[in-house]
């Protein structure tokens, strides 16, 4: 291979395919090979698909020569979170059960990324059922983080974090419904976007949260998340709960700064975690305070409150779906190494009064219209994407005589789930013994534009987003 | 039987309390296996393993929410600033 395409962005590979510099067959053909020689060591793919990738490069390269360039995501090799459904392609959300599963129909996503040119590469490994973030799938293997393969790159969408870290693809379709978009991302090193609900289509997504669950991409800079979410937003007709909203462009201000921007903290929020994780999230702040934007203190919701509802409602939710999993196959949760549902969870989630699961959804309206308010005087809100720089694959971290907990690692990135806000974690820094670091930015619904133009600014003014994993 | 038969046969047997009690404010109130894989049963469909009440009971009391709402609040699960604020 003549030219080193690794860590070209979106943007600076379809500027090469535009030019006709770059053909698609090119582009894929190296992230093909690229991930023959890496992912013995990450096992981020599921399934890899080299014959269908190449043979989609083609055509996309004909349409080219025919003078038909679909935009910036055409002929850009990227991945699918496994528990999307890929026409054709067994799609298994992480369960070894599931492996004859090979659905007729794209799911939403895929329709989208495949008529903006995308060509899909595989489709990666996750949690099993999206359920958890320790990337530890029991049916398909530990997926080993890029900075260190020791541990853990994060989930639920790990195998989407590791291949955009290590430079197998430029994005990677995931889905957030407790963190697990952003806390790859924040692990990783790389940018993850979970906008908000409804603002993607979950149709032909494997339903594990319906009022939570959140598609989102995994990329290497704002710019080229901003680009994803160009192509994955809208209404569609198989999922009613998708928004009615007009998407906006998304790129139009995304260069327009930060100067006089009225950003939130909650510092009671924001004071737990690592040492080094709140040491970066400050440093992000003097950061954000340079570039011209002040610091706000606000008092969000305490993360106590959020879960107390939120509990009920992920049980009750996670009952409906996994119940059915539950019943078709139920060595999936009573094995020795269970998702973080048991097969004891799941009988608990069927016995919840409804009466429960309503009062909490009210009380989720409750503290979304309190959330909306204690943030109304500001552009955005920022706080760490995830409590840890570091998720050793059995157990949560500790430092000194601290052990951190489940509560801990959801603390950042779940209340946002769970209020359905827009929010983007990006790089804010390293580890002194070199792991990634994030900072999310977080605004109010169907505003990822904002989140976008402040997180675009946070990263031009830093180089984080520009180091990568190196591999011996 | 029919579910709602189940919750009354074993409310007559004493265990009517059996999900108040699944609360963190309550503490455990002790019922015989049988009937506890009776209630699991007919709540769930799925039977019970030997040993597993245990499990079943701490689960259900971190996914309870039984804190007092203003019951006119409507509970839809997606909130538009713009519409709603």
């Amino acid at each position: 291979m003549s030219r080193d395409l690794t860590f070209l962005s979106i943007g600076q590979l379809s500027a090469e395919i535009r030019a006709h510099r770059l053909s698609c067959v090119e582009a894929v053909q190296f992230a093909l090979e690229r991930t023959q020689t890496l992912d013995k060591r990450l096992n981020s793919y599921i399934t890899v698909l080299a014959e269908p990738a190449v043979n989609q490069a083609k055509e996309l390269d004909v349409e080219i020569a025919r003078g038909h360039y679909r935009g910036p995501l055409h002929g850009i090799p990227i991945s699918i979170k496994d528990h999307i459904d890929t026409a054709g392609i067994r799609t298994t959300a992480g369960a070894k059960s599931r492996l004859g599963r090979v659905p007729t129909k794209d799911a939403a996503v895929v329709r989208r990324m495949k008529a903006a040119g995308a060509v899909i590469m595989g489709k990666a490994n996750m949690n099993k059922f999206a359920d958890g973030e320790s990337g530890d799938n029991p049916d398909f293997g530990r997926i080993r983080n890029p900075w260190n393969t020791n541990f853990s790159p994060g989930g639920s969408s790990g195998g989407s974090g590791a291949q955009v870290a290590a430079g197998l693809v430029a994005l990677s379709i995931g889905s957030d419904n407790g963190g697990s978009v952003r806390i790859p991302a924040s692990l990783c090193g790389v940018v993850g976007l979970k906008p908000t609900h409804g603002r993607i289509s979950m149709e032909g997504i494997f339903p594990r949260l319906y009022s939570i669950d959140h598609p989102g991409p995994l990329t290497r800079t704002v710019e080229d998340s901003a680009i994803a979410l160009q192509g994955l937003a809208g209404r569609d007709a198989g999922d009613t709960t998708t928004a009615r909203r007009e998407v906006p462009d998304y790129g139009k201000d995304l260069r327009l700064g930060i100067r006089g921007f009225r950003i939130g903290v909650d510092r009671k929020f924001a004071s737990v975690g690592q040492a080094e994780v709140l040491h970066a999230f400050e440093q992000a702040l003097k950061t954000l305070t340079a570039l011209g934007a002040s610091i706000i203190e606000v008092t969000i919701p305490s993360y106590e409150q959020m879960s107390l509802a939120a509990n009920t409602i992920y049980a009750c939710e996670t009952g409906v779906a996994e119940g059915s999993l539950y019943r078709e196959h139920p060595a999936d949760f009573d094995e020795a190494r269970p998702p973080a549902t048991t097969g004891a969870d799941i009988r608990a989630c069927l016995m919840i009064p409804a009466v429960d699961y309503i009062r909490a959804t009210q009380q989720r309206r409750v503290l979304q219209i309190e959330y909306a308010r204690a943030t109304r005087d500001t552009d955005v809100f920022v706080a760490p994407s995830y409590a840890f720089y570091q998720r050793p694959f059995d157990s949560f971290p500790k430092e000194g005589n601290h052990q951190f907990t489940e509560d801990d690692a959801f603390r950042y990135p779940m209340p946002f789930d769970f209020l359905g806000v827009p929010a983007l974690s990006v790089p804010c820094g390293f580890s002194k013994d070199g792991f990634p670091i994030g900072v999310q930015f977080v605004t109010r619904a169907f505003n990822e534009a904002t989140v976008l133009r402040a997180a675009y600014a946070y990263e031009q003014a830093t180089d984080w987003h520009t180091r990568h994993p190196i591999f011996s | 039987m029919k579910r709602r038969d189940a919750v009354v046969s074993l409310t007559a047997s004493g265990v009517g309390a059996l999900l108040s009690s699944c609360t963190s404010s309550n503490p455990k109130e002790v019922i015989s296996d049988q009937q506890a894989a009776l209630f699991v049963r007919q709540m769930t469909g799925i039977e019970m393993k030997p040993g597993q009440w245990a499990a079943i009971q701490e689960s259900l009391k971190q996914s309870r929410f039984t804190s007092d709402v203003d019951a006119t609040i409507q509970p839809q699960s997606d909130f538009d600033p713009v519409v709603d604020l």
